[in-house]
């Protein structure tokens, strides 16, 4: 970063931040012994880890079939991202920690993962908030009940296992259902088999296949009619293995005014050789419910020179199924090689909402194609998309989204801004929105410059005795904090952090 | 890679009349471009043409009058894709190693049209392109304003029966000189007409090109523009003006590539207003390879009935074209259940100093403007008739040729009569 040439009129502060964003912090690596399911690919994979799993018949037969159909499948090409093929055949499918890949308790895991989640700053050892451990947890947890300190139950996975899911004695107790999704196929196997693949379909695309047939582990999380959950919901994923694929499936129902707010972080060790991560994650709400799904992406992005880094494709989708529901998305995008993805909301219901908010940050040779899809079926459904982009060094990034309204949506809204920002001559940033009415009832309206937009406010606060760029610095302010307030508390720091960047220079 | 397709009968036949060269292989085995290809997802031309088609015969209905006021103007007549020689004038051979190739004809002072007996060979294009690489093939008409002169042509393709044809033309506008290029589709019956306009504007050039395609119910038509813009000299840029009106066919595109090697100046508008079932493409793709380029883009659509209506745009600034100014807008009416715009506004950009802009909205009429007009005593029919008309205002009002503008006005009033 250091022999970047730099725009004149970006701000200092600007530049601090992206070369801080160059040194990855959670690169470490946890020494720990792992038990692996043979490298590559073959119906035997499939099976091993549906066996590991100790998986019903008809998940293995769901496995297969997927695993069936990704064989006859090509890999997409159309993102604007270039990377070398992957030899899937290369990888690890599956890899859990070698004492076990379940624990009793949270002291029957392994010290080195504890200690691994702790540099994360996950608390999974916080003494007290651990998981439903002989009912240990109980009278700590409502201990910190009137605390001012906002409670958050974690599942953190490693690699393809769930190592320890917190709080979920005091969820019980609100009816609300939070485990990895191997632990939630042997127990509520009714509610999985019912949800599991009806967002994403099995077909849906190639990577989502790919999930369909290796997933290994991932968050399952139930919300029961009109149960607002009493705390943040969130699963840390950390991929620790060499050569080894996450394929983490989290699937999340929200019931009739059901509320859930959930948050995801993921991290991987700094290695030359790049990783596949290709998660699938299914929301399903009905009527009046709503799920705020909310995402710090910071995988590592390789090094300077591009190499390493994680090969980040991932399906993400909502479906709004009831009336009145709604879903949203928000999203911190800064790390991996190659980010692929597009977190999208099927609104179905009448009257269901739909909000996609991202920033996104690409440094060195990061190739990110993000963005969103917003499919408008019902009556009255709006949708709102807010999309920031900042590139730096020799990377690319583009906004994908869709914005599609049916013939039966009467009365459809969507709302699109995305604003992108260079910071030196080698990078680039693009924006490739698709728009498809076929309603004459519907009002779609797309911008995409912050200056454009704000013309009438710069007037004002011009008018008010602002100069020109302290009026600009004003509104940008402002309108970053319109995306970050998005985010829970818990993520909000860190997110600020990453966007404290000035959009000087931006293009739409 | 996928699997072999299957031909339409249509390609069968085209692919039969074709060179077995470079081109032709690639058609082969993509076929042509069908809601698969990227930039054609909503235009499905394969699709739209699936019968076999023979090469148009002679053209057999009278010259219809002009569409656009062709005073003052070089005519040049294309039927079916034939060019018409200029009368009255002595051509002189265009020698190529000895050999005659064409003929040329000093028309005016400063202004001279060549006739070539054959085109370009055609190249392998890229999916998408391989419409204006077939279209190069046919004999090539040029059409030279040299240096610092200025005039006006008028390109009128009139093209009937159910057959398929193809024409090129390429104009250059010297240093300093001013030209205005009329082109009309004149279409009746159904064939299916792919043209190919190609044109160089020098450093301290004006073009100004204006498009107008009455509707064609059961033709497809099919009209690539490449530009090339110079590099500036000093204060001296090339500039170019466009617009488009485009009223629809069975499946219409009118696709404008341009490339600013410097600073220049564009104006890529257009205007569709269609009904019933026609079909519109606006799809442009502007390069700036250079410093300093501009461009500003209005396109507008009126979709009713069950018309589709297109636009693609998108914005291309290279790596190292600092200080590029583009904006880009599309605004759609859906006048009817049924109607729809697809649309994407795209913008690619690798240099950071640059102001990109795009904007796109669609939806109905304003119920509220509706609602006022109503209240003031405008029955809802007429008040619906004026919103049209001023929303389509707004593209009208950039032309700066009053004939052409009036002509528009005219064209757009007689198709709603």
């Amino acid at each position: 970063m250091a022999d970047l040439q730099y725009k004149e009129g970006i701000d200092a502060k600007t530049v601090e931040q992206v070369e801080e964003l160059s040194a990855y912090k959670y690169g470490f690596t946890t020494n720990i012994e792992s038990l692996k399911a043979p490298k590559g690919l073959t119906e035997e994979t499939v099976r091993f880890i549906s066996a590991k799993k100790e998986e019903p018949e008809w998940l293995l037969d769901w496995r297969l079939a997927a695993f069936k159909r990704w064989q006859e499948m090509e890999e997409p090409r159309w993102a604007n991202v270039s990377y070398p093929a992957i030899d899937y055949q290369d990888h690890y499918y599956y890899a859990e920690p070698k004492a076990g890949a379940k624990y009793e308790s949270i002291d029957d895991v392994p010290e080195e993962i504890l200690e691994d989640f702790k540099k994360l700053g996950i608390p999974l050892r916080e003494a007290e908030v651990l998981l439903g451990v002989e009912g240990a947890a109980d009278s700590a947890a409502e201990a910190r009940t009137g605390g001012d300190k906002p409670k958050v139950a974690v599942d953190a996975v490693f690699d393809s296992v769930s190592v320890a899911t917190t709080f979920q004695k005091e969820l019980q107790k609100a009816g609300v259902i939070f485990m990895s999704i191997s632990e939630a196929v042997r127990e509520h196997p009714e509610l999985v088999r019912q949800y599991l693949g009806s967002v994403v379909p099995v077909t849906d695309n190639y990577f989502a296949t790919l999930n369909s047939a290796v997933f290994s582990d991932g968050t399952f999380v139930y919300v029961p009619k009109g149960v607002r959950c009493p705390m943040e919901l969130s699963t840390y994923f950390r991929i620790n293995e060499a050569n080894t694929g996450q394929f983490e499936r989290t699937l999340i129902v929200a019931d009739e005014g059901a509320y859930v707010s959930y948050l995801e972080g993921c991290t991987a060790p700094m290695r030359d050789e790049n990783q596949l991560h290709a998660a699938v994650v299914e929301l399903v709400a009905l009527d009046d419910a709503e799920i705020k799904y909310s995402t710090v992406q910071n995988w590592y992005p390789g090094d300077k020179d591009g190499k390493g880094g994680i090969y980040n494709f991932v399906t993400k989708r909502a479906d709004c199924r009831g009336v009145r529901s709604k879903v949203s998305w928000t999203q911190v995008e800064t790390g991996s090689a190659v980010t692929w993805k597009y977190p999208s909301c099927i609104l179905r219901g009448d009257d269901s909402q739909g909000e996609f908010y991202s920033i996104a940050i690409t440094n060195n040779h990061q190739q990110a194609d993000t963005g969103t899809k917003m499919v408008h079926l019902g009556k009255n459904t709006r949708s709102r998309i807010i999309s920031k982009g900042i590139s730096a060094g020799k990377s690319d990034q583009t906004y994908r989204g869709l914005v599609s309204i049916h013939g039966k949506a009467e009365g459809a809204r969507n709302f699109t801004q995305c604003d992108s920002l260079l910071i030196g001559g080698e990078c680039g940033a693009h924006t490739v929105p698709y728009v498809e009415d076929k309603s004459n009832t519907a009002i779609l309206e797309h911008e995409a410059t912050t200056s454009k937009l704000a013309e009438d406010q710069l007037f004002y606060a011009q008018s008010r005795g602002l100069d020109e760029e302290e009026a600009v610095a004003l509104l940008v302010n402002g309108f970053c904090k319109e995306v970050l307030q998005e985010l829970p508390m818990e993520f909000a720091v860190e997110a600020q952090k990453l966007v404290q960047v000035s959009l000087e220079g931006s293009v739409g | 890679m996928s699997s072999p397709i299957t031909l339409t009968a249509f390609e069968d036949r085209l692919f039969a009349d074709l060179p077995e060269d470079e081109l032709t292989a690639v058609l082969r085995s993509r076929g042509l471009p069908s809601r698969r290809t990227e930039t054609w997802k909503w235009s499905d031309l394969r699709g739209a043409l699936r019968e076999a088609r023979e090469p148009s015969g002679e053209f057999r209905g009278e010259d219809p009058q002009p569409i656009l006021p062709t005073d003052g103007a070089t005519v040049l007549t294309l039927r079916n894709g034939c060019p018409e020689a200029p009368r009255g004038v002595e051509p002189k051979p265009i020698l190529h190693e000895g050999e005659k190739i064409g003929v040329t004809y000093v028309v005016e002072d400063g202004l001279v049209l060549s006739f070539y007996d054959e085109g370009r060979a055609p190249e392998a294009a890229s999916p998408g392109d391989e419409l204006s690489a077939l279209a190069a093939s046919a004999p090539l008409v040029s059409i030279s304003v040299l240096p610092g002169f200025e005039h006006k042509v008028a390109v009128r393709r009139l093209s009937d029966g159910e057959g398929r044809h193809v024409d090129s033309i390429y104009l250059t506008v010297g240093e300093g000189a001013t030209a205005t290029l009329l082109e009309t589709h004149d279409v009746t019956g159904s064939p299916f007409v792919n043209s190919r306009t190609e044109i160089e504007v020098d450093a301290g050039a004006t073009l100004k090109r204006y498009v107008a395609q009455p509707a064609a119910s059961e033709a497809v038509v099919v009209h690539t523009a490449e530009l090339r813009l110079a590099e500036e000299e000093g204060e001296r840029k090339a500039k170019v003006e466009q617009s488009v009106l485009a009223l629809g066919a069975h499946l219409a595109r009118h696709e404008t590539r341009a490339v600013q090697l410097g600073a220049g100046e564009m104006q890529a508008d257009a205007l569709y207003r269609l009904d019933n079932a026609l079909h519109t493409d606006i799809t442009s793709h502007l390069t700036f390879a250079g410093e300093g380029g501009q461009a500003d883009q209005l396109v507008k659509g009126i979709a009713g009935g069950r018309s589709r209506g297109v636009f693609q745009g998108k914005f291309l600034v290279e790596r190292g074209a600092q200080e590029t100014d583009a904006q880009m807008a599309h605004h759609a009416l859906l006048l009817s259940k049924g109607a729809q715009i697809n649309a994407k506004p795209e913008l690619e950009i690798y240099a950071d100093d640059v102001e990109c802009a795009h904007g796109n909205t669609a939806g109905a009429i304003d119920p509220d403007a509706l609602f006022y007009m109503r209240q003031r005593g405008v029955p809802e029919e007429e008040a619906r008739g004026l919103l049209i008309e001023a929303f389509a205002a707004e593209v009208l009002d950039r032309i700066s040729d009053d004939a052409v503008r009036s002509a528009f006005e005219r064209l757009l009033t007689e198709r709603t009569l």
